[in-house]
């Protein structure tokens, strides 16, 4: 058999990858095990995190410029990956012809029919609801909701209706609380089920 | 130093170069609502045969990826003339002024050389990284990890151009430029790239391909070439191999990209050629003789 | 590398330093930058005086009553009712620049009944400008990411432009720029950021739909104008009903016409819900009367709608439209 030689160039190869993974190890250390709100049809979250590049084809294709690059703040595994924020906008997926799926060079992105998307779903937090906290008159929340999701009780106080709830974002979009809105959209099966506490870590840092 | 006559073949290739640099710019730029049904924005990205198979394992989307297995199928025939013409990120390493500098180095001081020095010669094989680095990454793949986006080529391109239109240029892009500088330009293309690993891989699988298959190859004539080592110098790979081979005909070595600098350097005609389909396009001509210094004449040789 | 005299690794550090640079130089051209969403980062806003807000000039009004249309061919009750009302001449369009703020706030048909019917919307252009206007912009301020595609949905847009006016939506994200205006006295709405839109006009129309609206009770005029600042937070958070009167103190229309032909019973203000048709337009200068008026197609008094009692006690105008004169046409 031939003898098997190591060559300088690919020590030098070896070494530069090794500084270069090491480098981004420090760097992207820690992050959660959060989950993170996805396009419409990303929703298995492992199976997605193992086909998405981190192309950004998608984030650049959104109808609404919904999507963003997640960042360190959610671990060197989920770096750069698409994350869905409702602060920056509503989720469209009935007008835009599922442009993110469209765009995904590998097909990560499914395309579930219309009535069966389920990016998350909504929940009210109360303690920063004006409706609730104060008695004030407002359910913009619903104004903006296109699925007839929340429901308000006789005193306007919103409500979500999980089986209704898509997702989309709107609610949360438009809820003007400072400095978070007090309707908040949570991964699938994560919505608490009285409504808010405010624990949830998909309220977004920067944008809202 | 003697200055290298550039012909035709070169400014072509320099030409297809920067159009598929700017067209992919301009895709990458480009992209955004609606998605265009002529050319879709992604479409580097579904040529890519690394990312291809990265998707087909995990989605199952073969078909899809269609474009990923042409360029698949044409590199087995013709070798890694991806790499050489069509790459963006190849293009822009090429553009990037080196410390490392092997002009002058006699073809003895160019051969690849093991940690203790000594030139990897007959009856060694160099254990290359980039085999290696690529086998890691399809096994994690097959496991579900998958960090292909790291170190895919095309990605790192689009996702470059993405985030310098938000504001901010990846890490792993600088590095890839910083080693560019220090070390070589195409020396990510040569020992570390995957894609690379994977085009080499195929070209290999193809070598015994003649020349009137190929759409673009490379061919030695044995009896001519004098082992001077000129190609070597010129290769912008770095590769010894073309002045080294015994090999008749088609040269279908795992690093060549077809570029054609080797055969604008060799001093004897005919002995190395560029041909299309068997036909020559290229062939090294004869220097003239007041060109050449005598110093430059001894230069050359064992 | 031995090979390399200094100068030469001078030229190449340089040159790599100088692509870097380059490159980095790239990445802070205007034009690249976070592409979408968030709000847009807006600088100060301008203050402006009460008195610089578009609004008629005392006692311009040509009828100081009611004019309510009844009948099925809306461009013909809109004419015939501003006939009635005394026409537009009569309203200061003559020469001026006309702002017709249209409630189009939802991507629906118009059957929904959630938006202004674009045929009274290319009816009331035509009539402005066929009244002399200068220019007549088509302005709404909307709850959506896609003010384009919400006006085309709901007919806004094409009804517009087909009439010869300009179309001015805003997204309620990116409001653009707006002048401060205080309101003296107000309590709910100290200032108000009236949109820079607003300030390029000399005059303004309320063409509100009348509905149901979950927050507010009903959705009529005085409520419509809310989109003409980008308050739309603040009018929440203290008294929505006091800050749409307050308000209405300091912007007010030359003319209101509520859309009334179809109207939303339930599940408003977006709908989809139960449809009426009243069939009816109703046309005035006293946005607290036409609202008071409007009340009744819902069975609702209007002292049960807190911006109409609010707007009557802040001098915005009377609920009392009885006490007006009420001239009834059939078209």
């Amino acid at each position: 058999m031939r003898e098997l030689k190591i060559g300088r160039r690919d020590f030098l190869a070896l070494g530069a990858s090794g500084a270069g993974a090491l480098l981004a190890y420090a760097l992207l250390r820690g992050g959660s095990e959060v989950p993170l709100l996805r396009p419409p049809g990303a929703q298995d979250e492992a199976e997605f995190v193992s086909r998405c590049l981190r192309c950004q084809e998608c984030v650049r294709s959104c109808l609404t410029g919904c999507l963003e690059p997640a960042g360190r703040e959610y671990g060197a595994g989920k770096l750069w990956t698409p994350r869905f924020n409702p602060g920056l906008a509503k989720c469209e997926y009935e007008l835009c012809g599922r442009a993110c799926a469209e765009a995904c060079p590998v097909g990560a992105i499914d395309r579930p029919p219309h009535d069966q998307v389920r990016i998350g779903t909504a929940a009210v937090i109360r303690s920063k609801c004006i409706a609730w906290r104060d008695g004030k008159a407002c359910l913009i929340c619903q104004e903006r909701c296109a699925y007839q999701a929340i429901e308000a009780d006789s005193r306007g106080r919103p409500r979500v209706n999980a089986e209704k709830c898509t997702g989309c974002g709107a609610c949360q979009n438009t809820c003007f609380t400072n400095p978070d809105p007090a309707i908040v959209v949570y991964v699938p099966g994560a919505a608490p089920a009285d409504d808010g506490g405010g624990n949830n870590v998909n309220r977004n840092r920067g944008g809202r | 130093m003697r200055k290298r006559k550039r012909g035709a073949v070169h400014w072509v290739r320099r030409g297809v170069q920067a159009a598929f640099l700017v067209g992919f710019i301009l895709m990458a730029w480009a992209a955004s609502y609606p998605p265009s049904a002529s050319l879709p924005e992604n479409l580097f990205l579904r040529v890519d045969p690394l990312a291809g198979v990265a998707a087909a394992m995990r989605s199952g989307l073969w078909l899809y990826l269609l474009p990923a297995w042409i360029i698949l199928g044409l590199t087995l025939v013709s070798g890694r003339f991806f790499c050489g013409w069509i790459c963006p990120l190849g293009t822009v390493l090429e553009m990037i002024p080196s410390l490392g500098r092997r002009r002058n180095k006699k073809l003895s001081q160019l051969r690849p050389r093991d940690l203790s020095g000594r030139v990897i010669g007959e009856g060694a094989t160099r254990l290359r990284f980039k085999y290696l680095f690529l086998g890691v990454l399809l096994l994690l793949l097959a496991l579900g990890v998958n960090l292909v986006w790291i170190f895919d080529p095309l990605v790192i391109a689009n996702r470059a151009v993405s985030f310098l239109l938000a504001g901010s240029v990846p890490f792993i892009f600088i590095a890839l430029i910083v080693l560019a500088g220090l070390v070589g330009p195409r020396f990510w293309c040569q020992e570390m790239c995957p894609l690379g690993a994977g085009l080499s891989l195929a070209c290999m699988a193809g070598s015994r391909l003649p020349a009137g298959v190929s759409p673009l190859s490379l061919v030695k004539d044995q009896e001519i070439c004098t082992h001077c080592g000129a190609c070597a110098r010129a290769c912008p790979f770095g590769i010894t191999e073309v002045a080294d081979s015994g090999k008749r005909g088609r040269l279908a070595i795992a690093d060549c990209a077809l570029c054609g600098e080797c055969v604008y350097a060799c001093p004897e005609r005919g002995a190395l050629s560029l041909r299309v389909m068997g036909r020559r396009v290229l062939g090294s001509k004869e220097r003239l003789e007041e060109v050449r210094g005598p110093e430059e004449m001894a230069a050359c040789g064992n | 590398m031995r090979d390399i005299d200094r100068r030469q690794f001078l030229e190449r550090a340089g040159s790599m330093a100088a692509g870097l640079g380059l490159l980095y130089v790239a990445s802070t051209v205007p034009g690249c930058g976070p592409r979408n969403g968030g709000e847009e980062a807006g600088g100060e806003d301008s203050m402006a005086s009460a008195e610089e807000v578009p609004a008629p000039r005392e006692g311009t009004a040509a009828f100081e009553g009611l004019v309510v249309v009844k009948g099925a061919d809306r461009a013909a009750m809109l004419r015939a009712g501003l006939e009635a009302w005394g026409g537009l001449e009569n309203a200061g369009v003559p020469g001026k620049k006309v702002l017709i703020k249209v409630n189009g706030a939802f991507a629906r048909p118009p059957e929904d009944a959630t938006t202004t019917h674009p045929d009274l919307v290319a009816e009331a252009v035509r009539q402005c400008l066929g009244a002399g206007a200068a220019k007549v912009t088509v302005f709404d301020h909307i709850l959506q990411d896609l003010p384009d595609q919400t006006m085309q949905t709901n007919g806004i847009a094409a009804a517009a432009r087909s009439a010869g006016a300009e179309l001015a939506v805003y997204a309620v994200r990116k409001p653009g720029a707006a002048r401060t205006v205080r309101i003296p006295g107000a309590v709910a709405l100290p200032s108000a950021g009236v949109l820079e839109e607003v300030f390029q006009h000399d005059l303004i129309i309320n063409m509100p739909k009348a509905k149901h609206h979950s927050g507010a009770g009903l959705s009529l005029s005085m409520k419509n104008f809310i989109g003409v600042t980008k308050d739309m937070g603040a009018m929440h958070s203290v008294d929505l009903h006091r800050a749409i009167a307050e308000l209405g103190t300091v912007v007010k229309p030359a003319l209101v016409i509520t859309d009334a032909t179809n109207v939303l019973l339930d599940h408003g203000p977006g709908g989809p819900g139960r449809v009426a048709s009243p069939g009816m337009l109703i046309i005035g200068s006293d946005p607290v009367a036409v609202d008071a008026y409007s009340c009744g197609l819902f069975g609702v008094a209007p002292a049960g709608i807190g911006y109409i009692v609010q707007g009557e006690r802040l001098g915005v105008g009377t609920s009392n439209y009885a006490s007006l004169e009420i001239k009834e046409l059939s078209v």
